[in-house]
């Protein structure tokens, strides 16, 4: 159950990468090209999580 | 290995001709998911930028989608959702009840060819996206055709994908749809956002100037027509006519626990075709700000720019998601028609069907005029659901007709269908009306046709068992 809540942070934390780093490329705090990178950290951290926190429930 | 996959797509069952049991409903997280993840999908990063290149102004879209999409909600909440719960029946198996069997079987394959184009528009749109890394030739807004032997290739790989998934069922759609719908609308208001200093928005006043003047300008691109307010209302309302005044999506809501969990659909009309329309729409006048009105229309390389690798990843998860929900739906119709065939091989044919269409840019192109013709074929026969339910046993009518006399084909709907649809031929022909209005008189239209004719047939019939 522990290692479930964490993994739910972990995916929030995922989607928080993919939505923050475009609004500092509108700030003008990082680039686009940084924001590149971000986003696509981004998404290996949400999907890697939903992914495991789906097979341990489902198990 | 094989066995044990085909085992498993055997097992797969969707209650297609009997009421969904009780243990088997679906709570209200469920469906705000699926319609999320439905609606922010592939056809948001075409929609959004084809009202850019009709011209929409800023207004007229912002005030525009909130009526229309306010409009699509209560056709879900208040026609679609009741009747679906109600029944707890496909939408096929109901009209085999009230049209009979070969009427159905037409509206069948009708439905599920639309079925096939729609989800094929959607592949291609995850086309653009696969394409990146092998410098795909995108395809242009006049083009209609193949664009290159590459484009074949990817369309295909995504094609076979989407099916196997379609394949394995409502659940796995569900779940796939469920985990991608949030990060979805992020990319979509990030990649947006991100954006927004290349068109000279550097700080939040200076959005709707700017919006105004460089991205919903109000003039319509080189050889599109121009969109008023009117336009945005009623493509945002009728856009999804087919699912909600068509009643299609009572095959999706007869899961539902309570009939009001078709206000569920808010979650994909408020984020999909309310943000995701506005975000693509930025994205959209970027590239034509940075390409100079470039004809190149591919939403997988504008991701791309906007959001690197997570973007274009979007527009291909986006694309699948609306895919995926639209082939199992149309493989469902056929399977209505065959039912003694496995889900499983119905859905694979449609996949292959739907992979052909999807090697033609032109269903991404005129998109919009073939979402609203998709609608407008469909929505007859919700109206004559409607009816039959709410109206036939106030008039004294008998409400399943075909059932209750044994009819293969009710005279009344075919007759109803055809001349309802040939009055807004008429419409269109005679009084100039543009396809996206068609949908409100033909559903008044459609309605008093089958009163009448309900009404005519029924007597004769009556009159006949006397005699």
């Amino acid at each position: 159950m522990n290692t479930v809540f964490l993994l739910w942070i972990v995916a929030f934390i995922g989607l928080l990468l993919t939505i923050i780093p475009p609004f500092l490329v509108f700030y003008g705090a990082i680039s686009l090209e940084d924001n590149y990178q971000w986003m696509a950290i981004g998404m290996v951290v949400y999907f890697g999580s939903r992914i495991i926190i789906r097979r341990i429930v489902v198990d | 290995m094989f066995n044990a996959f085909k085992k498993k797509l055997n097992a797969v069952t969707e209650y297609e001709r009997e009421p969904v049991p009780s243990k088997k409903w679906k709570g209200w997280w469920s469906f705000l998911g699926l319609y999320a993840g439905e609606h922010t999908a592939g056809t948001e990063f075409v929609i959004g930028p084809l009202f850019v290149a009709h011209g929409v102004a800023a207004f007229d879209l912002v005030v525009g989608l909130l009526i229309g999409n306010l409009l699509a909600v209560l056709s879900w909440a208040f026609l679609c959702g009741p009747i679906a719960v109600r029944e707890r029946i496909t939408l096929y198996f109901k009209l085999e009840k009230i049209c009979g069997k070969n009427l159905t079987t037409i509206y069948n394959l009708v439905n599920a060819l639309m079925f096939c184009f729609l989800a094929g528009s959607m592949i291609a749109v995850s086309a653009t996206a696969v394409g990146i890394p092998f410098n795909l030739p995108m395809p242009n807004l006049g083009d209609w055709l193949p664009t290159s032997v590459m484009w074949v290739v990817i369309v295909v790989a995504i094609g076979m994908i989407t099916t196997v998934i379609a394949m394995l069922g409502y659940d796995q759609v569900s779940k796939f749809a469920n985990l991608a719908a949030p990060w979805m609308i992020l990319i979509f208001i990030g990649a947006a956002v991100a954006v927004l200093p290349e068109i000279g928005v550097n700080n939040w006043s200076e959005f709707w100037p700017v919006a105004e003047s460089r991205i919903w300008t109000g003039i319509p691109l080189e050889g599109q027509s121009k969109f008023s307010i009117y336009h945005v209302i009623f493509f945002a309302w009728f856009c999804n006519m087919a699912m909600h005044i068509g009643m299609a999506d009572m095959s999706i809501l007869r899961y539902a626990k309570k009939s009001y969990f078709g206000f569920a659909s808010a979650g994909g009309m408020f984020v999909g075709h309310y943000i995701a329309w506005l975000a693509s729409g930025i994205l959209y006048a970027v590239f034509l700000y940075k390409s100079q009105n470039s004809l190149e229309f591919a939403p997988g390389p504008v991701a791309y720019y906007a959001a690197g690798v997570a973007g274009a990843i979007c527009v291909m998860v986006a694309g699948w998601t609306t895919a995926n929900p639209t082939i199992y739906r149309a493989g469902l119709a056929v399977q209505s028609i065959l039912p003694n065939i496995k889900t499983w091989k119905i859905t694979f044919i449609v996949g292959a069907i739907t992979t052909l269409a999807a090697c033609f840019p032109a269903l991404v192109m005129k998109l919009l005029e073939f979402v609203a013709l998709y609608g407008l074929l469909l929505m007859p026969m919700g109206a004559i659901i409607i009816i039959d339910v709410y109206v036939y046993p106030r008039m004294g009518l008998k409400s399943e007709w075909a059932l209750d006399r044994g009819l293969r084909f009710n005279g009344a709907a075919g007759l109803t269908w055809v001349l309802s649809l040939l009055a807004c031929y008429c419409l269109s022909f005679f009084l100039g009306w543009e396809i996206f209005f068609l949908g409100l008189p033909g559903w008044f239209v459609a309605a008093l046709l089958y009163i009448l004719l309900g009404m005519l047939f029924q007597q004769r019939l009556r009159t006949a068992s006397n005699i």
